[in-house]
């Protein structure tokens, strides 16, 4: 309860600038410029499939939600940095961290507010991109489970994006350094799943199982697999260790 | 109420606070006084749980503060010496949300007190932001008011005020001392001398003194004597006897007489002889009484003067 009386605070001054208008604004225009362009290839597509027997899987679930939860992920790679930035290193400059730190409130409740408050962020710009797919349901007929499905995986990757980001931005006061560390390290972990192919086949595993946008591929598929579940959940729950960690260290050095 | 034992803070080699060692009783107003860079703030810092000492520990009603930091969180007001507010929100919003992490039970009745006792009825739908720095300083106070709190830390709250706000807020402050435990650090000595029953002076990390305002002025004042003699008075004879026993600090011309400051060479009661000396140079006493520092006088003194007490 506490976590999400201290949540509401962030919420009241994310939604109070036009920072976080501006961002979920970018973001569905991207979004929504993608979701068109796989519409339109979808039917450009249909009308040869119709000559041509034999493509497989040739169906709105495969041709266009699916690539569109993956392009959205990148998306979210590149939008989260710029609200995870603040979270911490606004609070340590303004001078406010030692003030919340008076308050009758844990650590532990106040990385959670934090957490819990940019989820709900997420969760409001991932109901912004699924307007696409909900006008496709009216039109067509997708499979809803899986779409379903595949927002949930879209979801966690947004928290575990956010988790990282909040922590780097427990290093430290600036919130450029924070925007640029968490856009750097979310980068690599998307590049990872690139050279996955060009590693020997028996390290391969290791580099997928780094990779936060390999987990995310069997969600996009409409798979929810307990291994990816339990990779996302543990990633949260990891970065969200070290930012309990990172402030407990700052406050020892002073 | 709070315990303070033995506490040294270090910053990597460099040594702040040196064995801070008091104690602070319930319903008391302490003053804690220091020149900057004293360790005024750190001292706060370890006090509230923020920073925790290098060695030494804080009890909080008899509960170690760095096992249960908790337990002192829910019975603190802090106001730190910046005055952390957050400038993206309204007054009325913050000090509600401020209301409901601390529990302050029933919310809006207790929001609505702290407003009007702080003056900021007017400024209710304000965006902190856009206040003047004596309204944001009330705003600062009202956060640390909220949750009716036991123990009520102020560093230095009338910072930027105009001279009415700093008396209104110095009422309030000495209308709650009456039930709360306030420590105030500050700069303004006159603010202590008004406020606090006891003060604490520091400087380079170390405790100068610690007692109440009336013994320290005393204290610092013994052996000191001011008198005043008639002018038919030999002035040359009576000086020359008094600096065999005594250091004349001052000397004035007045119109009834000479007004003499006297301190005792060997720190000792010397009014006996000064008597005798005063009718030896056919004088007449008119006056003579110890002298009577002003707590800037004192602070002056013990901070700059190089003694320890």
């Amino acid at each position: 309860m506490k976590a999400w009386t201290l949540a509401k605070k962030d919420l009241k001054i994310l939604f109070g600038s036009p920072l976080a208008y501006l961002i979920l604004a970018c973001f569905s225009f991207v979004s929504g410029y993608f979701f068109l362009s796989l519409v339109t290839q979808y039917q450009i597509f249909s009308l040869q499939a119709m000559q041509m027997q034999g493509i497989k899987n040739f169906n709105p679930q495969e041709w266009i939600i699916r690539p569109y939860l993956q392009n959205s992920a990148i998306l979210l790679l590149f939008f989260i940095p710029l609200i995870t930035m603040r979270s911490f290193s606004e609070e340590k400059k303004l001078g406010t961290f030692e003030l919340l730190l008076s308050y009758p409130v844990t650590e532990l409740q106040i990385v959670l507010g934090k957490l819990l408050a940019l989820a709900v962020f997420v969760g409001v710009a991932l109901l912004l991109n699924a307007v696409g797919p909900i006008l496709l349901f009216v039109y067509s007929a997708p499979e809803l489970g899986a779409t379903l499905g595949g927002y949930g995986g879209l979801f966690l990757l947004g928290v575990s994006f956010v988790a990282l980001g909040v922590f780097l931005s427990s290093l430290t006061e600036n919130q450029v350094v924070a925007a640029s560390l968490t856009f750097g390290a979310l980068l690599v972990l998307w590049l990872l799943s690139w050279i996955k192919d060009l590693v020997d086949k028996n390290y391969q595993f290791i580099i997928k199982s780094c990779s936060l946008l390999a987990h995310f591929d069997s969600f996009a598929k409409g798979v929810i697999a307990g291994t990816d579940l339990a990779y996302f959940v543990s990633f949260i729950l990891f970065f969200l260790g070290l930012t309990l960690i990172s402030l407990e260290n700052q406050r020892w050095r002073g | 109420m709070l315990e303070v034992k033995q506490i040294n803070l270090s910053y990597g080699s460099q040594q702040v606070l040196f064995d801070l060692s008091f104690s602070l009783e319930q319903g008391e107003i302490l003053g804690f006084l220091g020149p900057n860079g004293a360790g005024k703030s750190s001292t706060m810092r370890i006090l509230t749980g923020y920073l925790p000492p290098s060695s030494g520990e804080v009890l909080f009603l008899n509960q170690p503060v760095d096992k249960n930091p908790l337990f002192l969180r829910q019975h603190l007001g802090y106001l730190p010496e910046t005055n952390p507010v957050y400038p993206e929100l309204k007054v009325q919003e913050y000090l509600t949300w401020v209301g409901e992490v601390k529990g302050a039970k029933p919310l809006s009745k207790s929001v609505e007190k702290v407003m009007s006792d702080c003056g900021l009825n007017k400024v209710a739908n304000k965006l902190i932001r856009n206040l003047s720095k004596g309204y944001k300083q009330r705003v600062g106070l009202a956060q640390a008011l909220l949750g009716d709190p036991k123990l009520i830390i102020l560093d230095e709250p009338t910072v930027g005020l105009d001279p009415t706000q700093v008396r209104e807020i110095r009422e309030l402050i000495k209308e709650l001392g009456k039930e709360r435990t306030i420590l105030l650090s500050t700069h303004i000595l006159s603010e202590v001398e008004l406020l606090c029953q006891r003060v604490i002076i520091i400087n380079h990390g170390r405790i100068l003194a610690d007692e109440s305002l009336e013994q320290l002025i005393q204290k610092m004042g013994k052996y000191h004597y001011v008198l005043v003699v008639s002018n038919q008075t030999k002035i040359d004879d009576l000086k020359k006897s008094l600096q065999e026993i005594a250091e004349i600090t001052q000397e004035q011309k007045q119109e009834q007489g000479y007004l003499l400051e006297l301190k005792s060479k060997q720190e000792e009661d010397i009014r006996a002889q000064v008597f005798a000396a005063v009718v030896q140079a056919q004088g007449v006493l008119l006056e003579f009484y110890p002298k009577r520092y002003s707590l800037e006088e004192v602070f002056v003194k013990l901070v700059f003067g190089g003694e320890v007490h």
